[in-house]
C-alpha cells in the first residue's frame, strides 16, 4: 500500500519534444502518450492527439458486520456493498478522465491503462471487533484525440509475412 | 417501451449519459483501444462510444473434495459461472444504456487483490461501438448488443470475411483431481508410467468446460466459435482443485461467400 502518511510523492514524466516542420512553435505544446508510429498512423487517419487525460479516484470502504458475516458464509454470494464501492471508484475516475478530455477539446480518449488496486486496512471497532476495511484506488490514463466525423479510407491490404519471425511480428 | 436498468448503480447511468450515445452525439467517447484497434474499428464501419464495464465482488462458497475421488466441485463451478455472468450482464446493460450495437475487445478478469481469502472481483471491460450504417443489424438474435473478445484486428478481419460476432460465450468447470493411494504410489516408484487417473480427470474437466461453452453458442444460434482459449487456473483453492475455463466469440455469417482477398506476400526487413 502506498504510504498515505508521508506527505511527499514524486511523479516523473519523460518524453521527446518534437517540432513540426514549417509550423511556428505552439504556446501549448501537445502532449501524447502514443509512440511515434502510432502518431503517424493517427495523423494519416486525420486524427490528432491533443492531450493526456488522467482519471484517478481513491475510495475508502467501510466493512459492516453484515459484510463480515457474508464473508464467513459457506455459500456462494455476491458482496453487494463491495461491488458498489468498485463501481463508485471506477466511475468517479472515469468521470474525471472524461472531464479532462472535454476540457482539452478532444472527441475521445484511448486509455492505455485502467487499473484497480485494493488495499486492506485493519481497524479496531471496540472490544473484540477487528475488521478489515479496504482502500480502493482506480487509475486510468490515456491519450485524448480529436478526430473528424468522417475518416479518410485507410486502404488496408492484408499481407503474409515470409520472415522467419513472422509470429513474433504479429503480436506487435 | 421504457427500458429499465435495475442492475446498474445510479452513478453508472449518470456517467453513461454523459458519454456519446445516439441521443447525445457531441459527447466524448472513452475506450481502451490501442491506436491500431481504434483505426481498424473505425475502418470496419464502427464508431467507439464508450468504455463499458461490469463488475461483481463475489464470495466463493466452500466445498470439500473427496480425497480419492475425481469429481466436479459444483459449488465452485457455479460460483465462477454466476459471478462472471453478473459481470457480463452488467457490461451488456451499460452498452444497452449507451445505445450501442455491440462491445469489442471484451476482457474478463478475476482480480483477487487484497479482498480477503474467498473474495474475488470479477470484471468485464470493453469498448462499446455503434455501426455507422444504420440499416445493418449487428445485434444478437435475442436483440442484445453483440459482445466479443476479439481484438480490433481480428474484428476487422472477421467482418471482412463475411461473418459478424454475436456473443462472448464461456464455459467453466472446477474439478477435484483425486489423490492416489499410497499402494499405488509405491507401485509406480522408479518407473515411467502414465497416471491414467490424472489424465482422465483433466480430460473430463476440459470436456465439461468446452461443452458448456458450446451450449451457450447453441443458444445464441451461432454457426461457430472463433478465438477460443482454454485456461487453467487455481483461484486460491487446495492443490488438487483446478478450474478449466473456455472462452470464445460465437459468430454468424453475414453473407454466403467467405472469400477473402489473397494476402500479399511480404518480407519484412525488421528483425
Amino acid at each position: 500500500m502506498p504510504s498515505y502518511a508521508g506527505h511527499e510523492t514524486e511523479f516523473v514524466a519523460i518524453g521527446t519534444a518534437v517540432a513540426m516542420e514549417g509550423l511556428a512553435p505552439s504556446a501549448n505544446p501537445v502532449l501524447c502518450t502514443v509512440s511515434g508510429q502510432d502518431l503517424a498512423k493517427l495523423l494519416a487517419a486525420g486524427a490528432i492527439p491533443v492531450s493526456v487525460a488522467l482519471g484517478v479516484s481513491v475510495y475508502y470502504q467501510y466493512t459492516t458486520a453484515r459484510d463480515t458475516w457474508r464473508e464467513q458464509s459457506w455459500s456462494n454470494q455476491e458482496m453487494p456493498m463491495f461491488t458498489d464501492s468498485v463501481y463508485q471508484t471506477r466511475h468517479a475516475a472515469m468521470r474525471n478522465m472524461v472531464h479532462e478530455s472535454v476540457q482539452a477539446g478532444g472527441t475521445g480518449v484511448l486509455a492505455h491503462e485502467t487499473k484497480l488496486h485494493v488495499y486492506e486496512v485493519e481497524v479496531e471497532r471496540g472490544e473484540n471487533d477487528t475488521r478489515t476495511d479496504h482502500v480502493l484506488e482506480f487509475v486510468s490514463m490515456g491519450t485524448v484525440i480529436s478526430s473528424p466525423r468522417q475518416m479518410p479510407p485507410l486502404n488496408i491490404e492484408t499481407a503474409l509475412s515470409l520472415s522467419t519471425n513472422a509470429l513474433s511480428l504479429q503480436q506487435d | 417501451m421504457a427500458e429499465t436498468y435495475q442492475d446498474l448503480p445510479e452513478h453508472a447511468l449518470e456517467r453513461l449519459k454523459g458519454l456519446r450515445s445516439q441521443g447525445n452525439p457531441e459527447g466524448v467517447f472513452t475506450s481502451d483501444l490501442s491506436v491500431n484497434e481504434y483505426l481498424l474499428v473505425r475502418e470496419a464501419g464502427f464508431e467507439p462510444i464508450g468504455l463499458v464495464m461490469g463488475s461483481s465482488v463475489y464470495h466463493i462458497g466452500f466445498q470439500a473434495g473427496r480425497w480419492k475421488q475425481n469429481m466436479e466441485m459444483t459449488v465452485l463451478s457455479q460460483a465462477m459461472y454466476h459471478a462472471r455472468e453478473l459481470a457480463m450482464s452488467r457490461l451488456e446493460e451499460e452498452a444497452q444504456a449507451l445505445g450501442a450495437d455491440g462491445v469489442v475487445g471484451v476482457r474478463l478478469h478475476i482480480n483477487r487483490h487484497e479482498w480477503g481469502a474467498d473474495l474475488a472481483e470479477f470484471l468485464a471491460i470493453g469498448t462499446a461501438v455503434v455501426a455507422r450504417d444504420k440499416t445493418a443489424n449487428f445485434r444478437t438474435f435475442h436483440n442484445k448488443p453483440f459482445t466479443s473478445d476479439l481484438s480490433g484486428q481480428d474484428f476487422w478481419t472477421l467482418l471482412r470475411a463475411g461473418y459478424r460476432p454475436l456473443s462472448l460465450v464461456m464455459g467453466s468447470c472446477v474439478y477435484h483431481v483425486a489423490h492416489q493411494g499410497i499402494l499405488q504410489s509405491l507401485g509406480n516408484a522408479g518407473q515411467n508410467v502414465e497416471m491414467p487417473n490424472f489424465t482422465q480427470a483433466l480430460y473430463d474437466a476440459r470436456e465439461l468446460a468446452m461443452e458448456r461453452m458450446q451450449q451457450e453458442a447453441h443458444e445464441e444460434k451461432a454457426e461457430g466459435i472463433v478465438g477460443v482459449r482454454v485456461e487453467e487456473g487455481s483461484h486460491g483453492w487446495a492443490s488438487h482443485v483446478i478450474e478449466y475455463f473456455a472462452i470464445g466469440t460465437a459468430i454468424t455469417p453475414t453473407r454466403a461467400d467467405h472469400a477473402i482477398e489473397a494476402p500479399k506476400l511480404v518480407l519484412t526487413l525488421n528483425d
